[in-house]
């Protein structure tokens, strides 16, 4: 009596997967519709960005430094941010193999 | 020792290294505002690239592991969910420098919700909620079961940002409504070092992610708990 | 052995009675429902003591609306499974009744309850803090969607939550992050339905949003109760 009821499970792969396929493919679509429009190609580009208008004042401290000499120092910046992120993501890795060779050494003193 | 490993850890470096100096020897055209941050390019738009490879081989290896329930599947899928959270916050930060200092100059802006900065977020909160599910289990096996299951359901919502994101927010992305393609901005001298930039970066990744996971073995070895 | 049709309408009888018997309890114990009815009247009442009597825009109402609701589902909605485990009656359930009936009642119930709550904030809304709704089509759209989303990321994650040896308030940290494409999809959709001039065109691909959303994560849902249910 009990197993047809077991034998029915709802088709749930193929809908999963025909949905999500429906939905990566038909964004871009309705992406275009009626996103803030701008005008000009390269607005986004060459100005400051139009898509709010935020009160500007003069260059001061901070940005003056970064403005200077074509604005080299931001990329020096952004380079300097990722090799920060890959040392203390290898001071963390160290961490962690400290502790295996303590552990290790648990190990030994167990026999 | 692997000698695939080895080898491809090599590669990576030497790769990295003639990347880099690519990135900075070659002229570039100048563009007004953008000056040098155009080789923000080769630096910042990997870190998407790999966080997004990541990502997928994290979903994989979760699948993997519902399907097999094997722990190799599990420490990878772990691995790769750790290192794409590095890549993901990485992108964050080097976006937001790049950001203030080049579109934002004179305002008082760090974070302006871009459609794409609100997709790499939304994902590293996953990520975020992911760990915290993983430290809240004692046993291996369900652990590993659950957050698998986790780590698949949340990720699949979303692509959904994709419907209202854009809708916002206009974006600083070239690609995006309004803003040029990618191909009709940059240069072909650029490209020359952007597409192996995203190679090399997602070979550091897969770098970091095997020692990674030949630690978690060792750590299962000796605990029965992969957790590292 | 029955034939297609046969087996359907058993998956639908044995889904049925998981719905009933939860509704049972419910009606018995009436715990979560007021639960659910305090949370959502203690938050009301603190948003209007905060925002003072004037006229509150429809952006912010609908903002409010939805977080209300989706705060009141995180803190309701995650017991359904764990009062099984805490009651020693998961094995009872596990033998008699297959997986994915298990998750056809149990969502059914969530979306019960989601529904109950959501009809309550809507109408303390426009009593308290004077909502006026333009296009009641619209609005009542969205809330089916919006609930059929919700309920079907609850009731999965509620029962991940049933297996974690160290419980405390995890629902939302584990619900909140997922669910960011609803949120923003409702609330804008809502926004819609409370301005002057509403159309169904003009929340157009908001609703497509959630019809995928809820889609996507209730099918995802049934795929993935398998493995969370035959640990």
């Amino acid at each position: 009596m009990t197993t047809p009821v077991r034998s029915f499970r709802p088709p749930t792969f193929p809908i999963l997967l025909a949905l999500l396929m429906a939905a990566i493919t038909l964004a871009p679509a309705t992406m275009a519709q009626d996103a803030p429009k701008r005008e000009g190609i390269a607005t986004g580009f060459d100005s400051i960005w139009t898509g709010a208008n935020i009160p500007t004042q003069e260059a001061t401290g901070l940005e003056r430094i970064m403005l200077s000499d074509d604005k080299i120092l931001v990329v020096l910046g952004v380079v300097l941010i990722i090799w920060f992120g890959i040392i203390g993501f290898l001071l963390r890795n160290d961490r962690r193999i400290g502790q295996l060779e303590r552990e290790l050494e648990n190990h030994r003193s167990d026999f | 020792m692997n000698r695939r490993y080895t080898l491809i850890r090599n590669v990576v470096f030497v790769w990295m290294t003639l990347m880099i100096l690519g990135a900075f020897l070659l002229n570039i055209p100048r563009i007004n505002i953008l000056e040098h941050t155009a080789r923000n390019l080769y630096f910042h738009v990997p870190m998407w690239f790999t966080m997004m490879a990541a990502v997928l081989v994290s979903a994989w290896y979760s699948a993997r592991h519902l399907k097999t329930g094997s722990v190799e599947s599990d420490i990878r899928a772990l691995q790769s969910a750790r290192v794409a959270t590095l890549f993901g916050v990485l992108g964050l930060a080097t976006g937001i420098l790049w950001s203030r200092f080049t579109w934002y100059v004179g305002t008082d802006v760090w974070w302006n919700f871009d459609p794409r900065q609100t997709m790499a977020a939304v994902q590293l909160l996953i990520y975020g909620a992911y760990f915290v599910l993983r430290s809240s289990f004692d046993e291996p096996v369900r652990r590993g079961r659950i957050a698998a299951v986790y780590n698949l359901f949340a990720m699949i919502t979303v692509p959904f940002l994709l419907y209202i994101l854009p809708r916002q927010r206009a974006s600083l992305h070239p690609g995006a409504d309004g803003n040029p393609a990618f191909d009709e901005i940059t240069a072909p001298v650029m490209r020359l070092v952007f597409y192996p930039a995203v190679l090399g970066f997602i070979g550091l990744f897969w770098v970091l992610y095997t020692q990674r996971v030949r630690m978690a073995h060792i750590k299962n070895r000796l605990t029965s708990n992969p957790e590292l | 052995m029955p034939g297609f049709p046969t087996a359907m309408a058993m998956w639908i009888h044995g889904a049925r009675a998981v719905l009933m018997k939860e509704l049972r309890m419910e009606w018995r114990s009436r715990h979560a429902i007021n639960l659910l009815f305090m949370f959502v009247l203690s938050s009301l009442l603190l948003v209007v003591f905060a925002l003072g009597t004037g006229q509150i825009e429809p952006p912010l109402q609908a903002a409010l609306l939805w977080i209300v609701i989706v705060f009141s589902a995180a803190v309701g909605l995650g017991r359904s499974f764990l009062a099984e485990e805490e009651q020693g009656t998961l094995l009872l359930l596990q033998v008699n009744v297959p997986g994915s009936q298990v998750l056809a009642g149990k969502l059914a119930f969530n979306l019960v309850l989601i529904m109950a709550v959501m009809s309550v904030t809507v109408v303390a809304f426009m009593g308290l803090m004077g909502m006026r709704i333009v296009h009641a089509g619209l609005l009542l759209a969205t809330l089916g969607l919006g609930s059929v989303g919700l309920a079907g990321a609850t009731t999965l994650l509620g029962a991940l939550i049933a297996k974690a040896s160290a419980r405390g308030p995890l629902l939302p940290v584990l619900l909140f992050p997922m669910l960011s494409p609803l949120f923003l999809s409702v609330v804008r959709a809502t926004q819609e339905a409370l301005t002057e001039g509403a159309t169904w065109s003009g929340s157009a691909t908001d609703l497509t949003a959630l019809v995928g959303f809820a889609g996507v994560v209730n099918t995802a849902a049934f795929l993935l109760f398998e493995y969370v249910w035959t640990d």
